[in-house]
Formats: C-alpha cells, sequence, structure tokens
C-alpha cells in the first residue's frame, strides 16, 4: 500500500510541476505511465502497433491540456479518460470501416507446457468479443485496478452502469470459456 | 497497479475469480525505451499556454467549428419555422391559443443537438485536443451560446408571425426558454449515463406529447405564468442557471 500512494504522490508531483510549465517533469511523467496506457490499449484492442499509435495520441492531448488539469482528482484517472476517449474514438472508426470479428480461438492442447499460454490465447479472443465498454471496464478494474467510482469517472458513465458491464462481461466469459460446448463462429 | 491490499477480484465467485486474475497477468509486449523517449520529446513540444475566449483566434475557430454544422442547423430551423406555419394555420382554424404548442416544440433543437453528439465526437474538437491553443470544451460552450442567441432570432421571427404584440412575445420567450433550459438541462445531466440516442428521443417525445396537452389547459399556462411577469422572468433566469451547471458539467466529460 505504501508503495502505490508514493508512486501515486510521485505522479501527482509532476503533474503539478508539468502544469507550471516543467518540460522535464512532463517528460519524465510520460515515461513513467506510458507502460500503463499503452498495456491498457495492448488490452482493449489486441494491436501492438495500433495501441503504440493510440497512446501516442493520448500523450500529445494530455500535454496540450495539461494546462486545463486540476489536481482535485488522481492524475491517472485524468490521463485515463483522455486513453477512454480516444479508444471510444478508435471503435467508431473500426465501426465504420466495418471490420469483421476475431476469428474463434483454436481448442486449448493437451501439453501442460502450453497450456498457460493457450490458456491466455483463449482469453484473449473472448475479450475479443466482448461489446467494446464491457471489455473496457473489465481491463480497467482488473489489470489496471482502478475502483468503479474511478472508472465511472475515466468512462464518463454512471457507476452502476459500470457495475453492470463487468458484471455482464464477466458472465459472459465464463459461459463461454467453462462451457464445454464447441466454439460457433 | 493495484494498491498491495486493494484486490479488485474479492467478492468474485471461484470461477470469475480466475478469469479476473487471469484478465491482471495476461503478458503485454514491451515498447522499447527509445520509442517511449521519443513519444516524451514529441508531447513536450506540443505543450504552450492555451488562449482563452478573449481573443479574435478563439472565434475564429468557434466559427469555424459551426461552419461545419451548417447542414445540422439548417435542418432545425427549417424544422422550427414549418413548425411555426402549421402552428400558426391549426390554431387559427381550431381557435386555440399558440403558445403552449410552441412551448412544447421549443427544447427541440437543443434535445436534437445533444442527441447528435452522443453518436459522435465533433471531429473539429477531437482534433482541438491535440493542440493547447484553445480548450475544446470552452469552444463547445461558445458554440452552444452562439446557437442559442440564432434559436432567439428564429423565435423573433416566430413569435411575429404567430403572437400579436410584444406582450406575446414577452410571454413566448419566458415560456419557451424556460422549457428549453429545464428540459436541456435535464438531458445533459442524462448526457454521462447514456451511450446511445433512444432514451433521448423518447425523452423528446414524450415531453413535446405530454407538454402540448398539459399546456393546452387554460389554468396551467396561467400558474405558470404567475401574477407579474417577474416571476416568469425570474423561472427563465433560475432554469437557465440550470442550463448553464448542466451543461459545464457535460461538457467536461466529453472534451479533456
Amino acid at each position: 500500500m505504501g508503495g502505490f500512494a508514493l508512486r501515486e504522490r510521485q505522479e501527482q508531483e509532476l503533474a503539478c510541476r508539468a502544469r507550471r510549465g516543467d518540460r522535464e517533469a512532463l517528460e519524465e511523467l510520460i515515461a513513467l505511465l506510458y507502460p500503463a496506457v499503452f498495456a491498457y490499449f495492448y488490452k482493449n484492442t489486441g494491436s501492438y502497433h495500433g495501441s503504440k499509435d493510440l497512446t501516442q495520441e493520448v500523450f500529445i492531448r494530455m500535454a496540450a491540456g495539461i494546462a486545463r488539469y486540476r489536481p482535485i482528482k488522481p492524475f491517472k484517472s485524468w490521463l485515463f479518460a483522455i486513453a477512454s476517449n480516444q479508444l471510444k474514438n478508435h471503435w467508431r472508426t473500426l465501426a465504420r470501416r466495418r471490420e469483421g470479428p476475431l476469428p474463434c480461438p483454436e481448442p486449448a492442447g493437451r501439453d501442460p507446457a502450453l497450456a498457460g499460454i493457450e490458456e491466455q490465447a483463449v482469453l484473449k479472443a473472448a475479450l475479443g468479443r466482448l461489446p467494446p465498454e464491457q471489455k473496457e471496464a473489465l481491463i480497467l478494474r482488473f489489470y489496471c485496478g482502478f475502483a468503479l467510482r474511478e472508472i465511472a469517472g475515466i468512462t464518463g458513465a454512471a457507476e452502476s452502469t459500470v457495475k453492470a458491464r463487468i458484471r455482464y462481461g464477466l458472465e459472459k466469459l465464463r459461459k463461454e470459456l467453462t462451457c464445454d460446448e464447441p466454439c460457433k463462429p | 497497479m493495484n494498491p498491495a491490499n486493494h484486490d479488485p477480484a474479492a467478492g468474485l465467485c471461484g470461477a470469475e475469480q480466475r478469469l479476473a486474475r487471469q484478465i491482471a497477468a495476461g503478458p503485454v509486449p514491451p515498447v522499447p525505451a527509445e520509442e517511449i523517449r521519443a513519444v516524451c520529446r514529441m508531447a513536450a513540444a506540443c505543450c504552450c499556454p492555451p488562449q482563452g475566449a478573449g481573443t479574435l483566434g478563439f472565434w475564429r475557430v468557434v466559427w469555424g467549428c459551426l461552419r461545419t454544422q451548417c447542414g445540422f442547423l439548417g435542418a432545425v430551423g427549417a424544422f422550427l419555422l414549418a413548425s411555426g406555419a402549421l402552428i400558426r394555420a391549426l390554431c387559427a382554424q381550431q381557435g386555440l391559443d399558440p403558445l403552449p404548442l410552441i412551448t412544447a416544440l421549443a427544447p427541440c433543437p437543443l434535445l436534437a443537438f445533444i442527441i447528435r453528439e452522443l453518436q459522435t465526437r465533433d471531429q473539429n474538437l477531437c482534433a482541438l485536443e491535440r493542440t493547447c491553443k484553445y480548450s475544446p470544451r470552452e469552444v463547445m460552450l461558445a458554440q452552444l451560446w452562439v446557437c442559442m442567441g440564432l434559436y432567439a432570432l428564429l423565435l423573433l421571427g416566430l413569435g411575429a408571425a404567430v403572437l400579436p404584440g410584444s406582450a406575446g412575445l414577452i410571454r413566448l420567450y419566458a415560456c419557451a426558454f424556460t422549457a428549453l433550459f429545464l428540459v436541456g438541462g435535464a438531458a445533459l445531466l442524462l448526457l454521462p449515463c447514456l451511450s446511445g440516442g433512444l432514451p433521448l428521443s423518447l425523452l423528446l417525445a414524450a415531453w413535446v406529447l405530454g407538454a402540448s396537452g398539459l399546456l393546452a389547459q387554460p389554468e396551467v399556462i396561467d400558474r405558470i405564468m404567475g401574477a407579474a411577469q417577474g416571476l416568469m422572468l425570474g423561472g427563465a433566469a433560475l432554469s437557465g442557471a440550470f442550463f448553464c451547471a448542466a451543461a459545464a458539467n457535460a461538457l467536461k466529460r466529453r472534451y479533456a
């Protein structure tokens, strides 16, 4: 808990210095938060290069808008709100291009050494089939570790809506991944 | 990313807990440090002091954004004018007071704008998010108030054609803007909770039908008007303050 609070305090201090025009603090802040934002996009989109582009956009917007940040809430929540808006733009762009759904995952093999890797691949494919809002809520909650109230602030949805998205997302994953029936495309 | 004693998976059933832990444990490929440094330098170059609404450049940006919405604004204006003509003809024929119907239609332009905003984020404002020169939220608010001004002009023309005398115009403005601010403010408060336009479309339909019927009762209009015009304008001012607060809150969430 001490390490987490220390890191959060470090981020807030860097953000306040960056707001006052400290360019070094801004660069240090980006270097500190880049992995978290990249991981958020990678988990949501599954695309390495796409996630790098989206992450770059987020930090450009963050730098352009840092003067508008008010330290009344954690800086990371503010940053992830920008990231969430970028992700929504990304999904709308994909929908206009009429991208097809992700392919159905291969059944897991019997080799125990590969089981863990294949399990992750199956989970990744199943996550890809969830509605974008549910997938995003699951990733913000269980990978990024945000509280429900913070996720509500990041995504602009009500807390009850976030809870429902997480519940339905987990239910769909549980039915799909623990079901014995073969997967239907 | 989690604090040591905070487990988001706590409280879930066995299978869901396992899924939550798998989501948390999923590998993420690393990005080379040199690429991260390049992003740092590029982003830092974008940092500059923002300019507010007091500059000519700001209003040029607002005008540029409004020009891209000409089609939408034209459609809304045409709808209001056509509705006004229809209301005038109907009320003249039936001997009815046109004010309730115009009041019922008053929030339509704003709700249409909010429903449109739900479907897509304005690309001009998304582009502005990449610069620090102008705040997208301030530009959006400025657009909203310019449209309010245009709407007031449109009501002037409508009122002059449908309601005789300056007293009729004052009643029209007070009723129309009270309805606009109250229903519009409520819709803006709902905006962060909605992901699609259907609930607001249903709200708009329910308001138009309900208000047309309710406001057609003479005693209801008299009560709303109040004993003196000061009460009426006070109601419009209060609802205007409610609308401003709701607009500022809703736009804060839409545009960083």
